[in-house]
């Protein structure tokens, strides 16, 4: 697969260990996130952009931590917000910045927008639209590996807002009766939009629902991605070993708004909720691995901001397709 | 030549097609017993049950699913029980299947053919959420093909070639053909979508009609050739891709034409053939062109309340006399 000069290249990603050295990269490469993010949340506060932006900042670690324990002939579903795992699977920043901005440039030559990152090629579906959809789509593209013996697993990485959408049900319970190579991926930021979990769901985690499908379920630390790689490598190895599905929730925080517009705190989070979460940046908690001088913290964060820069650039320089362009690819 | 009954050849073309090409299977509720009509009855024997999946009850999953292993490389023909159970998977068919090449550029392919089971049983009257039509719907969804075959004949070959296509096709089959009996011959042969049949000449009037009404029409055709009015009958055969050309010459022949299918009138197959003939064939017109559906209501459990919703060959007679200023 190749790499664009835009993206932070950690070397033997993708089904390998996390070495202190990948850290460094690892770091990098989670600092380009954010620094991408956040710059994303400007232009869309300017205007320069015309369709949604769902921040991923706060929750980088576990897309990250993802993409890093999947290997190569994996298969990703995952959702809106869901930039860490794309972007750590390979596509260049600069098309995969283009797509959100709808530009012919686009991994989707601007059909599909932010919710549908769709690339293919490095074995990422993208998200949906319809929240939830994937939940029970993740069991027959694994259905379809086993058949075909692929050896491939999917990950199929959700929200808590699917889990409570009825896919949830009838995926899980169909991905352990067919005991197919699925790692479910439950980013439990907190907050369906303005719904907090407290109101959302009886019980006190999501992890605990899993044993009534027949899978195990376990809980993570989503704001460390050391935790999040370590914990999903195993399950992705035992789907692959024949040893059937599995369900990891990460704990984690959004830490800006639902979407553009929404601000993070104010309407209906408060800034103590927030604030506390801040401690648990996931750069501060693998920071603290690394310790990094402040002049390398500051050349990392340089490099960061050039390559958010550098793809924002392209993606503003590039074309909206052609109107006619829709006529295209309807049907095969 | 030999004679088939619908459900016979559609067990054929699934084994022809099934042995042709590994990846395509079957899945759906009971299909290794072939539950309820019997057409999936005896292919576990030869394929497997890795081949002919049995579901629990999970309509949104059994699309859903489908379309994920669509997306991994295989070839599945899911089977919905009876067409209204399909609301439950509406959204991985509608907002999914029917999209997802458009959306990602054509990075993926969703070779996807649907099986439906629809329309008002007749003898066993199955009431408001076993009798319906809704084949309005699927036409109306770009992306998605769209096949209703009415004889053993059209049902084999078009099977065929909605499996062999890359493309999502949902294949409408009306309950009340399953034990029909037609000629079909042996040997390989597929029928391409996007070709109406003329299934009775005539020139005074087209009677355009799909599925179980293309029946109803002919009785109807049969009924009206007594009072001397020669009625045209054609069978669509598949809604998208829809044979235009041959409507509308026809219609430009017989300069009346009427259009017959199950779904509720309002919006639907019917509404947009007469759109499309007022579009093209408006010059060649003597008479509105009439569509005959089922009335907006909907389809009670007893024979009475069916009766009055769903189009009878009485309802065809009258239109057709309609357009001929007969009444």
């Amino acid at each position: 697969m190749a790499e664009s000069k835009g993206n932070v290249e950690v070397k033997g990603r993708q089904g390998e260990g996390l070495s202190d050295e990948r850290l460094i990269e690892v770091y990098q490469l989670m600092l380009t996130v954010r620094r991408w993010a956040e710059q994303g949340e400007q232009l869309f506060a300017a205007g320069k952009i015309s369709s949604f932006f769902h921040s991923c900042v706060g929750q980088e670690a576990v897309g990250i931590g993802v993409g890093l324990a999947m290997e190569p002939r994996d298969l990703v579903l995952s959702y809106h917000r869901a930039h860490a795992y794309g972007i750590t699977r390979g596509t260049p920043l600069e098309q995969y910045t283009a797509e959100i901005l709808s530009k012919r440039t686009g991994v989707c030559q601007g059909r599909g927008g932010e919710a549908h990152i769709s690339d293919v090629s490095r074995g990422n579906f993208g998200g949906t639209g319809i929240v939830g959809s994937y939940l029970v789509v993740a069991p027959g593209l694994a259905y379809a590996q086993k058949l075909l013996g692929t050896q491939a697993v999917v990950v199929c990485a959700f929200g808590e807002g699917s889990a409570c959408e009825g896919e949830f049900h009838e995926g899980l319970n169909l991905a352990a009766i067919w005991k197919v190579p699925v790692v479910f991926i439950l980013e439990n930021n907190g907050w369906q939009v303005t719904m907090p979990n407290s109101r959302a769901i009886a019980v006190q985690d999501f992890a605990c629902r899993a044993a009534g499908y027949g899978m195990p379920g376990i809980v993570a630390d989503g704001q460390d991605v050391v935790a999040v790689y370590e914990t999903v490598r195993a399950a992705i190895e035992r789907a692959r070993a024949g040893g059937g599905p599995s369900f990891i929730e990460c704990q984690t925080y959004r830490f800006k708004g639902h979407s553009r517009g929404d601000p993070p705190y104010g309407v209906y989070r408060t800034r103590e909720e927030v604030e506390a979460w801040y401690a648990r940046d996931p750069l501060k908690v693998l920071g603290a691995r690394l310790s990094l001088a402040e002049e390398e913290l500051a050349r990392l964060d340089d490099e960061a901001r050039a390559a958010a820069d550098r793809a924002y650039q392209y993606a503003l320089a590039s074309p909206l397709p052609e109107g006619q362009e829709a006529e295209e690819f309807l049907y095969v | 030549m030999r004679e088939l009954t619908y459900v016979e050849a559609l067990k054929e073309a699934h084994f022809e097609e099934m042995r042709r090409d590994e990846r395509v299977l079957v899945i759906g509720e009971d299909v290794s017993l072939g539950y309820v009509f019997g057409v999936t009855r005896g292919l576990v024997g030869e394929f497997g049950a890795a081949r002919v999946i049995d579901t629990p009850l999970m309509e949104s999953a059994i699309i859903g699913s489908s379309l994920g292993m669509a997306l991994g490389g295989l070839r599945p023909v899911p089977e919905i029980m009876f067409i209204d159970f399909i609301t439950l998977g509406w959204d991985h068919l509608f907002n999914h299947a029917a999209k997802m090449r458009w959306q990602t550029g054509g990075q993926v392919k969703v070779p996807l053919t649907v099986r439906c089971a629809y329309g008002a049983f007749g003898h066993l009257r199955a009431g408001p959420c076993h009798s319906q039509s809704i084949t309005a719907w699927f036409m109306h969804t770009p992306g998605l093909k769209v096949a209703i075959p009415s004889t053993p004949y059209d049902a084999k070959g078009l099977l065929k070639t909605a499996i062999r296509d890359d493309n999502p096709v949902v294949f409408l089959e009306h309950k009340t053909l399953y034990p029909t009996r037609g000629p079909v011959p042996e040997g390989e042969y597929t029928i391409p979508f996007g070709e109406a049949d003329v299934k009775r000449e005539g020139k005074d009037v087209t009677i355009i009609a799909i599925g179980n009404m293309v029946h109803r029409s002919l009785s109807a055709a049969e009924a009206l050739d007594k009072e001397g009015v020669s009625c045209m009958v054609i069978d669509l055969r598949t809604l998208a891709p829809l044979d235009k050309k041959t409507i509308v010459e026809a219609v430009r022949k017989t300069e009346r034409a009427v259009v017959v299918d199950e779904d509720t009138r309002t919006c639907g197959v019917g509404a947009e053939i007469v759109a499309t003939l007022v579009e093209e064939a408006f010059d060649s017109l003597n008479a509105p062109v009439l569509r005959v559906g089922s009335k907006d209501l909907v389809i009670g459990a007893g024979p009475t309340l069916e009766d009055y919703v769903i189009p009878s060959v009485q309802d065809i007679v009258d239109a057709v006399r309609r357009v001929l200023y007969r009444t």
